[in-house]
């Protein structure tokens, strides 16, 4: 195992008496791709939002490159911020700036370039993300997906050492989802950054994954590689991966997206311990 | 019981915000071209409408006061009624509510769209501090153009009031004018700024915080902007009378 990027300490947040997760340990190795994976409302966004400081933890440290973001001010947090781009669900561009402004956005704020330069690099990542020229759209006359790949190329902008990807694949249609996932692995092997990506996406997971942590039911369940992972026999892994990904996706399921919800929740006896 | 606590720990949350505005205002100011920006929108917005309304409570005011005095032949009062009227009450209501109903739910729609579609996470993730951003700058622009636009409303509604009193009301101009500046002294004036600016601030503050804690969602969006319409506008009304009993007893 190489030098971790991120580790979590027995990290418990609860919202009011709601317990999101507890006892979360686990590492994520510096350089490669980490696939969260779980049940919609398990608790997946507030893990991405408790790394970038976003939400503070009950309990628990959660160190980036050695460094315990839980206990720093906010100005030591906004500067470990400097080392994370995020792609969020659903892009979260700036709906009043056009393409390029907000891929420039992070980069006027943050380097003394001149704007030359600056408009230089956004027409370079917006071609790394197959979208070149666009850079005098508003984000309201693109598509799902282009936000998606416009919010990626802002997340690149100021090359940061750990990309982090909120469901990169819900609401896009399969054909669209499977271009994102190439996008990332291409744009994984471009960079060498670290990527944490949020999925529950079965397919996608076992293309870009190097290593899957499985969350459920607020407990980290299984690590590992793709192939560790297709082989556990935890019961609930084997629903989640082996069973989940023969289901077809229905045509009359416009997103393409899989939500596991039914197929997980319920039926399924808690089985953490094996 | 419950609903008290939720009260308490909203008004303490409020306090929070407060401060840390005006804390972040205090330590960095915020680049000039996103004051500006603001401040152009505010006029834009709030202008046409202020001069709209103060014009037509103008000419009320010297309306029903030339009535009243009148039953008891005191006429000759109406520049001093118009003046002291519009400058001390008038024209700071007026300003402030019109500002919290254009700009401040203008804000409120803004940013609470900016925290329902993550926005405001992404902001945080680019190690933008959403207050120095998005807030101190409308924060600025408010307290720099209410103080302008009570002036406004000032001359609006005074003039206003003038008109009728001269054409309609057949007045001697000259004797209006004369009565008014006999009455009106600059502090009037500089108070009634002085209300027009803490009017403002509030209203700011109150449209900002509820943007800034809007719940998920469409109605998380629409909540937002009806809290801080009914929450200013109430509390502009209530917060006058006090002001106005301080200063002038
Ligand atoms: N800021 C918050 N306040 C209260 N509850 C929250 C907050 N953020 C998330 N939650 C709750 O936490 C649970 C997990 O949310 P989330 O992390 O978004 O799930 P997902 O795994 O689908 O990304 C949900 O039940 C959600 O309602
Ligand atoms: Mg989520």
């Amino acid at each position: 195992m190489g030098e971790n990027a991120v580790r979590f300490e027995n990290v418990r947040k609860a919202f009011g008496k709601q317990v999101i997760l507890d006892h979360i340990s686990c590492d994520v190795e510096k350089g490669k791709t980490t696939v969260i994976v779980g049940p919609s409302g398990t608790g997946k966004s507030v893990f991405l939002k408790l790394l970038v400081g976003l939400l503070k933890p009950d309990h628990g440290s959660i160190y980036v490159d050695g460094q315990d973001v839980t206990r720093l001010s906010q100005n030591d947090l906004f500067e470990v911020r400097k080392k994370f781009g995020m792609l969020f669900q659903d892009g979260a561009l700036f709906d009043s700036q056009n393409v390029g402004d907000n891929i420039a956005f992070p980069l006027r704020r943050h380097t003394r370039k001149s704007h030359k330069e600056i408009m230089k690099i956004v027409a370079q990542k917006l071609d790394q993300v197959g979208l070149p020229g666009i850079e005098h759209k508003l984000p309201s006359e693109l598509s799902g997906g282009m936000r998606k790949r416009v919010g990626l190329a802002r997340a690149m902008a100021l090359d940061p050492e750990i990309i982090l990807f909120d469901e990169p694949n819900s609401g896009l249609d399969p054909v669209m989802s499977d271009a994102i996932d190439k996008l990332i692995i291409k744009t994984k092997q471009m960079t060498g950054s670290t990527f944490i990506v949020i999925s529950h996406d079965i397919p996608g997971t076992f293309q870009i994954a190097d290593h899957i942590i499985m969350l459920y039911k607020s407990k980290v369940i299984a690590t590992g590689t793709c192939d560790e992972i297709k082989a556990s026999t935890n019961p609930v892994l084997q629903q989640f991966f082996s069973r989940n990904s023969e289901i077809p996706i229905d045509p009359g399921y416009a997103t393409g997206e899989l939500d596991l919800r039914p197929y997980v929740t319920g039926e399924l006896k808690d089985n953490e311990d094996s | 019981m419950n609903q008290v606590i939720k009260f308490m720990s909203g008004l303490g949350q409020l306090g929070f915000f407060s401060v840390r505005i005006f804390t972040t205002l205090f330590r960095s100011w915020p680049e000039p071209r996103l004051v500006f920006e603001q401040m152009f929108k505010i006029g834009v917005e709030t202008l046409p409408v202020l001069i709209a309304v103060c014009t037509f409570v103008g000419t009320n005011i010297a309306l029903v006061g030339y009535h009243i005095f009148k039953g008891f032949g005191g006429q000759e009062f109406l520049g001093a009624y118009v003046g002291l009227s519009c400058l001390r009450e008038m024209a700071p209501i007026l300003t402030g509510a019109l500002m919290a109903a254009k700009p401040g739910t203008d804000i409120s729609a803004t940013i609470a769209t900016m925290r329902v579609k993550e926005q405001i996470d992404a902001l945080e993730v680019m190690s933008v501090d959403p207050f120095k951003f998005l807030i101190v700058p409308r924060m600025i622009a408010f307290i720099l153009t209410a103080p302008i636009l009570v002036l406004f409303a000032d001359f609006v509604s005074v003039a206003a009031g003038f008109a009728v009193a001269v054409f309609q009301l057949h007045q001697n101009a000259g004797h209006f004018i004369n009565q008014m500046l006999a009455y009106v002294r600059m502090e009037d004036l500089i108070n009634g700024m002085f209300k027009g600016l803490l009017f403002a601030i509030v209203s700011c503050i109150l449209s900002t915080y509820f943007g800034y804690t809007s719940k998920p969602g469409p109605k998380g969006v629409s909540r937002a902007i009806n809290l801080s319409v009914v929450t200013i506008a109430s509390f502009i009304v209530i917060f006058n009378f006090f002001l106005t009993a301080a200063i002038y007893g």
